[in-house]
């Protein structure tokens, strides 16, 4: 018996054992998995340390290229913005201080004039790239002509193209959109740049723009040809990059900072569409842009063709008015009032908002021509305040910021209009006649406020007199506070009563007092007591 | 159809008061304006501020050199007591701070002594199409 429960213990402990050996088994199998698994996250850390460090080197390296990219462009913007203003001064100099013959004078002029209008450009072109940069580029969408704007740059260029003995030519593809929505002025970017870049770069043989219809894509395509020098096909992935042209060497020969294709290709991006490049070095370049174009209205073959009097130069009207500008900067003051005073209207100036709206109620005004940004008060404060108190004059914003945004504001706020700085004559000229012919136009001729009452003139006699023996009492006790009140008191009335002079030089005492010049401001009432006698004789024993 | 307004004047010169009353009739007359306006008068601030009070007034010409009180200081208490009352300031002085002033605490007008018939107009026409001035 005892026989058999050993062998059956033996069993059992057998049976134990196996288990326990296949659980050793399958735990070892189960460390060894573990451990693989350990060393391949091990591995796997490591690799990307690794790749983590490799990434923030290359960020690195990124950020100090685009950082030196900057530095070029600043650099080579400040070199930019130097010369046309070294170029501004010099030429200001010599016409100042020398004496020199008029035709080379009227030279000198015309280069601080481009050198001016060229600087206006730069400044716009780098807002835009500050705005692409931003992701806060938009454009508008409205009604474009397209053969009219086709018009205007085949005369441009034309005259740009023959100056440096080149053909020029503009060929319409096909029937192509007469009229598209989408932002004119953005279009006209992108044109001018291409087209100017053309004629920069080509010495000899022609600059072509060819207008063509896509219709498939539904795009307009501008296909803008020379012959010129060409771009390296290396050199061609780059063209389009921020700040950076093909090769310095061609910043130094032809100026110029390689903004304009950069700036032109994010608005074509903008306007639906793109812009390509082909190019054989030596031979010639063409760009193809492309717009969106779709729902138009019509289509057209040929431009219009120029009319003879297209080529007339700005021409001065001669108006007569008086008009109210308020402008801080002393340079824009003198160069706007030149303007206006060659028309025959005659201009108040003023230096900020609140002196403008100080004026705008004591004088009467055709026009107000209003600075938005200005010490003490700004333009738009000052425009609510003429607003609120019902000033009816038309007023004008004269401004640098003609952005579309900045143009719906204005008009939003009540300005009649605004005129861009730097001025474009004959578009001031315009505002200025329209302004003044029809000044008086809505509310009618300003009524004659005649005194034929007589009984309220001789009030005013009475009172006259009454006011000159104050004044006589007031000088007698040296009393300056007592003489100002009657003196404004006399300068409020004199006018409406047909005795402006009486008004005047009341005036004129009572400001002599305000600055301290006691003497100065008796020895006036004096002249106006004198006055007021010889009117109170002349009413009383007509 | 004509409204009647009441108009209150004040100014501490009688005939600037009559001037006023003259133009007012006049601009109205020369543009048919659709207004009958009934005037009132006083030299006083204070006695301004009380009218305001015990009438309705429609359009009040506030002259800002008073003896006894600052227009200025008159606008503020209308403004805030009748802020319907369409109120015109009038001053000798068109000095900025008047302006300033007059537009800071609300005033509907502003007209400078010698004044045209201009500005009176201005603010008639303005208050007609103010639908708020009932």
């Amino acid at each position: 018996m005892s026989q058999e429960r050993l062998k059956k213990r033996l069993e059992r402990e057998k049976l134990a054992r196996k288990e326990a050996e296949t659980l050793l088994e399958r735990k070892s199998l189960e460390l060894f998995n573990r451990n693989q698994e350990l060393e391949k996250l091990k591995s796997n850390l490591e690799l990307e340390v690794t790749e983590r460090t490799t990434e923030a080197i290359a960020a690195k390296e990124e950020a100090e290229m685009a950082n030196q990219v900057k530095s070029e462009f600043l650099a080579n913007m400040s070199h930019e913005i130097r010369t046309p203003l070294a170029a501004i001064i010099g030429f200001s100099e010599i016409v100042q201080t020398r004496e020199i013959p008029e035709s080379q004078k009227q030279k000198h002029l015309e280069s601080i004039i481009e050198n001016g209008n060229y600087l206006t450009s730069l400044l716009s072109d780098i807002l835009d790239i500050t705005k692409i940069e931003s992701n806060s580029l938009t454009v508008e969408q409205t009604m474009c002509d397209i053969p009219n704007m086709l018009k205007e740059i085949r005369k441009l260029y034309m005259q740009q193209a023959s100056e440096k003995t080149l053909d020029f030519e503009v060929v319409i593809n096909g029937p192509v959109p007469k009229f598209i929505r989408s932002d004119p002025t953005r279009i006209r970017q992108i044109l001018h740049n291409l087209l100017s870049n053309g004629i920069k770069f080509t010495d000899k043989g022609f600059v072509r723009l060819k207008v063509s219809h896509d219709r498939l894509k539904d795009k307009l395509v501008f296909i803008i040809q020379d012959t010129g020098i060409g771009i390296r096909s290396n050199k061609l992935p780059l063209i389009f990059e921020s700040f950076r042209q093909a090769d310095n060497s061609v910043t130094r020969n032809f100026g110029g900072s390689g903004r304009g294709l950069f700036i032109s290709q994010n608005l074509a991006h903008k306007l639906g569409g793109q812009i390509k490049v082909n190019s054989v070095y030596g031979l010639g370049t063409t760009f193809i842009a492309e717009i969106d174009c779709r729902n138009y209205k019509d289509t057209f073959t040929e431009i219009p063709s120029q009319t003879a009097c297209n080529q007339k130069s700005v021409e001065v009207p001669r108006l007569q008015g008086r008009v109210l500008m308020a402008e801080d900067n002393t340079v824009n003051q003198k160069l706007i009032r030149f303007h206006i005073e060659s028309t025959g209207l005659s201009v108040d100036v003023v230096n900020n908002g609140e002196e403008a709206l100080a004026a705008a109620f004591s004088n009467s005004y055709d026009l107000v021509l209003m600075d938005i940004q200005m010490p003490v008060m700004d333009g738009k404060q000052a425009l609510m305040g003429l607003k609120q108190l019902g000033y009816s004059a038309p007023v004008y914003a004269i401004t640098a910021n003609v952005m579309s945004a900045d143009l719906a504001e204005y008009a939003e706020l009540g300005f009649d209009g605004t005129l861009e700085k730097p001025l474009v004559l004959d578009k001031f000229y315009e505002v200025l006649a329209q302004n003044t012919a029809n000044s008086k136009g809505e509310l009618g001729d300003p009524i004659e406020l005649k005194i034929v009452d007589g009984l309220l003139k001789e009030k005013f006699i009475t009172g006259l007199m009454e006011h000159a023996r104050a004044i006589r009492d007031f000088i007698e006790a040296i009393d300056a506070g007592g003489l100002m009140k009657e003196l404004h008191i006399v300068k409020g009335a004199g006018g409406n009563f047909g005795y402006q002079f009486i008004s005047d030089i009341a005036n004129e005492a009572l400001q002599s007092l305000r600055r301290g010049e006691t003497l100065h401001g008796i020895s006036g009432s004096l002249d106006l007591l004198n006055i007021i006698q010889d009117v109170l004789k002349k009413e009383t024993n007509p | 159809m004509q409204r009647i307004i009441n108009i209150l004047l004040v100014d501490d010169v009688e005939y600037t008061r009559d001037l006023l009353r003259g133009a007012i009739n006049a601009c109205i007359d020369a543009s048919d304006l659709p207004l009958e306006p009934k005037f009132l008068q006083t030299s006083l601030g204070r006695r301004a501020l009380k009218m305001i009070t015990e009438t309705s007034i429609d359009i009040l010409f506030l002259d800002i050199e008073l003896p006894d009180l600052n227009g200025i200081t008159i606008l503020r208490e209308v403004k805030d007591t009748s802020p319907c009352t369409y109120t015109v300031m009038v001053s000798g002085e068109s000095s900025s701070e008047n302006v300033v002033e007059s537009i800071k605490y609300g005033a509907n007008g502003f007209i400078a002594k010698p004044f045209n018939t201009e500005r009176i107009q201005e603010s008639l026409l303005k208050f007609l199409k103010h639908g708020k001035y009932h």
